[in-house]
């Protein structure tokens, strides 16, 4: 599972990676709409990769993630605004996020249909099992509480959330900001690689 | 042929890292054993600790040492699996010097708990995960008194801050000098800026509230002497950051009227002398070259200015010298590469640079004091009077916009009882504010808001949740008062 993983041995996307997860839910969240993104656009760009012109691949991609991102963007507002709030900027910033293009060129482009919809499907999951260590990680650090179901309380009726007992510096509100967003991925990186000087995870 | 390079120290000098470092600890120990006599005898003698409270100061210091060398001891031995004995750790990766370090630039009232914390981090991502002794970027110890202020700031606020037990009793004020003289926006008279803290020379002698190690400038003054006289330090940082500092606030005060005192007070108060003295000038953090040194000096004073007069952090010497620290391989590139070349180009530019800047904060307080007129953003929407309680519904500005905070404030007896944040815009309150007890310490306090110290993080909305509670108090009393 840490093999190729995006986040942890490429190191794409880590811009909305480490900025939406402040808590559990937020990481499942953004990990489902990458995913999501990932599939239909690995989809359409191989069914259309006979037709793109090599000199404008990068325009029509980009073209292509951003009509689905808005599509996603806009589903969430109609749906549940309280998650499409708290993401805020990072929806839109998935139309730009070097996972998607990175694959839309390295693979969608030059497989068939199927393999790129397995392919959409897998960096997905790697992706969001990331997000989801990540945000693990500093909501129990930082905020002191597992979130399930918080905001999708709004469609599904009902919340989710563990409680840790506090104590005077357990919960260290620093894990929450941004500093400690890039503490913590150091920390599981150097946790990953521990003791491996050849990059096997490669 | 086959030609042999061997590496070696080559200077002739008796002076050893070892030496140095030792010098470095003899130094301390004046400064340490006042912060005992200050922060744990003291207030022992007046009769208002315990016994623990009084040895606090040397458990602190000796705690974070311990703590620091443990951690290094563990990493050595379970992360790289590079076995070292105790003295190894001692006398060759100087183990114990973040752990002094720390504890001396932390007030007294930091719980032991932070303190272990603190001294973890800073040993760990300050100095071991860059590689140990020699290689790290940042000062270790600052590393961990950013983090330790980061996240706990307001634990170690709440708990008495700055002042030891015995200097809170009789005290004036809360704040520090410098909070001080940032909420009377840079310029006050003598009595206003200087008085409430006794003198100029108590400052020198450290009667003031200050982290353990920072407040005795006369003890800090010696020991640079005696690490001078030992060719310990590079002096040249020191001097021009200390320089630099008082020529720029000389000229600020200049413009502003004030007289000579006004830049001795920015040299004798905060960390400023200490972060010069024993920080800036780190060996492994500073720049190599003596030329080097003073542009440097010069970078720390101008940062240090910029933070105290135009952000509202009042201190700025911890962030200052963690900033340059950054900057130090720039500086020892270009002296390698400019090594044969006229070395004043650099000097003048930043000379020129902390002149204009100094001149730029004089007469932008100048104006601002001229047009100190607040604006006024209270919002009252709505009021509902039941007997003696009466319930307002307001808006307030917060860090986004105008009208971004809206709040229902009940007032009983003249007495704020509740403060309910309804609504609002401000993600900063969200974030930093709204899981704290901050708004309760508003309502204890609300007789005396400077007491209660703004969430690092969201400086700005916790100074506007003040304002909003003083103003509706204001407005209350107006309405209702006779």
């Amino acid at each position: 599972m840490f093999k190729n993983n995006p986040i942890f041995t490429m190191m794409l996307g880590l811009c909305s990676a480490l900025a939406v997860t402040t808590t559990l839910e937020n990481g499942i969240i953004m990990g489902i709409s990458v995913t999501v993104v990932l599939i239909f656009s690995n989809m359409i760009i191989s069914l259309l990769r006979n037709v793109i012109n090599d000199n404008i691949k990068i325009p029509s991609y980009i073209l292509i993630i951003s009509t689905l991102v808005t599509l996603i963007d806009v589903l969430l507002k109609k749906y549940i605004p309280s998650v499409s709030d708290s993401l805020g900027i990072y929806i839109p910033l998935i139309i730009v996020n070097c996972l998607i293009l990175g694959r839309a060129i390295n693979f969608a482009s030059k497989n068939g249909v199927v393999k790129s919809i397995k392919d959409g499907f897998v960096m997905g999951g790697k992706y969001s099992l990331a997000l989801i260590i990540i945000s693990l990680v500093r909501e129990i650090l930082g905020s002191g509480s597992i979130s399930i179901i918080d905001k999708l309380s709004q469609i599904l009726g009902f919340k989710l959330i563990i409680n840790l007992p506090k104590f005077s510096v357990f919960p260290n509100p620093f894990f929450v900001s941004s500093a400690g967003a890039f503490l913590t991925l150091g920390l599981i990186l150097a946790l990953l690689y521990k003791g491996d000087d050849k990059n096997e995870l490669n | 042929m086959e030609f042999k390079v061997r590496h070696g120290n080559f200077l002739k000098s008796s002076n050893s890292t070892n030496k140095m470092m030792k010098h470095l600890i003899i130094s301390l120990i004046p400064i340490i054993l006042f912060a005992f006599y200050k922060n744990g005898i003291l207030p022992y003698i007046h009769g208002y600790t315990n016994v623990y409270q009084l040895f606090k100061p040397l458990i602190m210091v000796i705690l974070s040492c311990l703590t620091c060398f443990f951690t290094e001891y563990c990493f050595y031995k379970y992360v790289t699996k590079d076995h070292k004995n105790f003295k190894d750790l001692i006398n060759n990766t100087y183990s114990i010097i973040p752990g002094i370090f720390l504890s001396l630039i932390l007030p007294v009232n930091t719980s032991l708990l932070i303190l272990i914390i603190g001294s973890v981090f800073a040993s760990f991502i300050g100095k071991l995960v860059y590689g140990g002794f020699g290689h790290n970027i940042f000062n270790p110890a600052l590393v961990g008194r950013l983090f330790v202020i980061a996240s706990y700031g307001a634990v170690i606020m709440s708990s008495g801050g700055y002042y030891n037990i015995y200097e809170s009793v009789d005290a004036v004020t809360s704040a520090t000098p410098l909070a001080n003289l940032s909420s009377l926006n840079y310029v006050g008279s003598y009595e206003e800026v200087v008085y409430p803290y006794g003198s100029l020379l108590d400052l020198f002698l450290g009667k003031m509230p200050g982290a353990l190690g920072e407040v005795s400038k006369l003890l800090i003054i010696l020991a640079f002497i005696y690490l001078v006289c030992n060719k310990v330090l590079k002096w040249r940082i020191s001097i021009s950051y200390l320089f630099t500092v008082f020529v720029m606030s000389f000229i600020i005060g200049i413009i502003n009227g004030e007289g000579l005192w006004y830049p001795t007070f920015h040299i004798l108060t905060g960390g400023l002398m200490f972060g010069a003295v024993f920080m800036a000038t780190d060996p492994v953090t500073s720049p190599i070259s003596n030329s080097a040194g003073v542009v440097y000096g010069i970078c720390l004073g101008i940062l240090t200015i910029f933070f105290r007069f135009l952000t509202p952090y009042p201190e700025g010497v911890l962030s200052s010298i963690l900033f340059m620290n950054l900057l130090v391989p720039i500086f020892n590139n270009y002296t390698i590469k400019n090594h044969n070349k006229n070395k004043c180009a650099p000097l003048i530019i930043f000379v020129i640079l902390a002149i204009l800047l100094s001149c730029y904060i004089g007469f932008n307080i100048k104006n601002n004091d001229n047009a100190s007129k607040k604006d006024e953003y209270l919002q009252v929407i709505n009021e509902t009077v039941m007997g003696n309680t009466y319930t307002y519904d307001i808006k307030y500005k917060g860090f986004t916009s105008k009208e971004s905070i809206e709040a229902t404030v009940t007032i009983q007896n003249d007495y704020i009882i509740d403060i309910m944040i309804t609504n609002t815009l401000d993600h900063y309150y969200d974030s930093h504010i709204k899981n704290t007890t901050y708004i309760k310490d508003i309502i204890n306090n609300q007789n005396n808001l400077d007491n209660v110290d703004t969430i690092s993080g969201a400086t700005y909305t916790s100074s506007y949740l003040k304002e909003m509670t003083k103003s509706i108090l204001k407005y209350h009393g107006d309405k209702y008062e006779k």
